[in-house]
């Protein structure tokens, strides 16, 4: 039996965010290249318009296109400088109690006001990623449990490995060269 | 100690939808839809335009051809999510739907038990100061708490009676009650 006990903190995140960041960050560039990219034309355009045919009438429209344009920069940076993107912590303090081992995977979550206690079946999880400092139980597609390989308890980490890879087969990733 | 063993079906989750969801929240939907169908008429306009003046403005032509681009990604990623939301709709409510929950309200605090159709167990131990509201809903209560919400009908008591319920819920629960 493997026994890990977690208490998120900004670090847990910034290790999931790595791991799944890169099809996020395509997906939002492609919007906000393509946002920043007709904006700038338009304000450069318009400038230029009114240059060449000496117009003054156009100021609102050019202030608008640059506004758009600096909007979309700054969630470009915003974007590209985040180590967690939109990933919360939970509003309460609370820590989760993690046991490997018999015919399910169970979780005890302990906060102040409340407890909850889940037993998932190994054959409903997702998938298990491991990296070089983290594993990461899937029990959903976007829903996982990190644990930091210091948080192990009781057991080991070769141990959890072997039960892992046992248990779960083809949807155990190995991904211990990647530095999370 | 009041015993509740709810059946949720699907007449029950529309139920639940009803008490949960405001009128901010149908008005922020309908806009996103309108913005979608917007940018999706800019994009067709920008099409007829690059058409019309094949041999006008280069600058223009460009505007106009990288907003209809940046319009269409936005309408798309918007209507993607519409449609997943229409049908994650659709497929719950068109598959079988069944749970059977039970609760036990208590003086410190209620307990939740429930099995998921696909075995994964969940049994919760909330104390009144944990729970975030209840709503009240024609002969249905929806208490929701960290993790978890519950829904059911004040038939679906076993032990204890509905007036010893709602006195527990209003006296420890205050102004976290609503009546809709």
């Amino acid at each position: 039996m493997v026994r890990a006990r977690v208490t998120y903190n900004d670090n847990h995140l910034k290790a999931l965010y790595s791991l799944t960041k890169t099809p996020y960050i395509v997906k939002k560039l492609i919007s906000d290249g393509l946002w920043l990219a007709a904006s700038l034309i338009a304000g450069i355009w318009l400038v230029k318009y009114e240059i060449r045919y000496r117009i003054n009438n156009d100021y609102f429209f050019i202030a608008l296109a640059f506004t758009v344009a600096m909007l979309r920069v700054w969630d470009i940076i915003k974007l590209l400088s985040s180590d967690k993107g939109e990933l919360k912590l939970l509003p309460y303090p609370c820590s989760t109690e993690i046991i490997f081992g018999g015919e399910v995977l169970e979780s005890f979550k302990l906060a102040e006001n409340f407890t909850v206690h889940k037993t998932y079946p190994y054959g409903t999880i997702n998938k298990a990623v491991e990296t070089m400092n983290y594993f990461f139980i899937f029990v959903e597609a976007n829903k996982a449990f990190i644990i930091h390989k210091s948080e192990l308890t009781e057991g080991s980490v070769p141990e959890l490995e072997h039960f892992l890879s046992a248990r779960f087969g083809d949807r155990f990733i190995d991904k211990r060269s990647v530095k999370i | 100690m009041i015993r509740i063993n709810s059946q949720r079906d699907k007449r029950m989750l529309l139920t639940e939808l009803r008490m949960t969801m405001s009128f901010g929240a149908v008005m922020v939907l309908l806009m996103l839809l309108g913005l979608s169908v917007l940018c999706f008429v800019f994009c067709v306009h920008g099409v007829r335009v690059l058409y019309e003046h094949k041999e006008g403005f280069r600058y223009a032509r460009v505007v106009y051809l990288v907003g209809g681009i940046a319009c269409f990604f936005t309408a798309v990623s918007i209507l993607i999510r519409a449609v997943r939301f229409v049908a994650a709709a659709v497929s719950l409510f068109g598959k079988r739907y069944s749970l059977s929950e039970e609760l036990l309200f208590e003086d410190e605090g209620y307990t939740s038990r429930y099995t998921a159709e696909n075995g994964v167990t969940v049994e919760g131990r909330y104390s009144y100061a944990a729970v975030k509201k209840v709503i009240t809903y024609k002969d249905h209560i929806l208490i929701a708490s960290p993790d978890q919400t519950s829904v059911f009908r004040l038939s679906d008591i076993t032990e204890g009676t509905a007036e010893e319920l709602s006195a527990i819920l209003a006296g420890k629960l205050g102004d976290r009650v609503t009546h809709k």
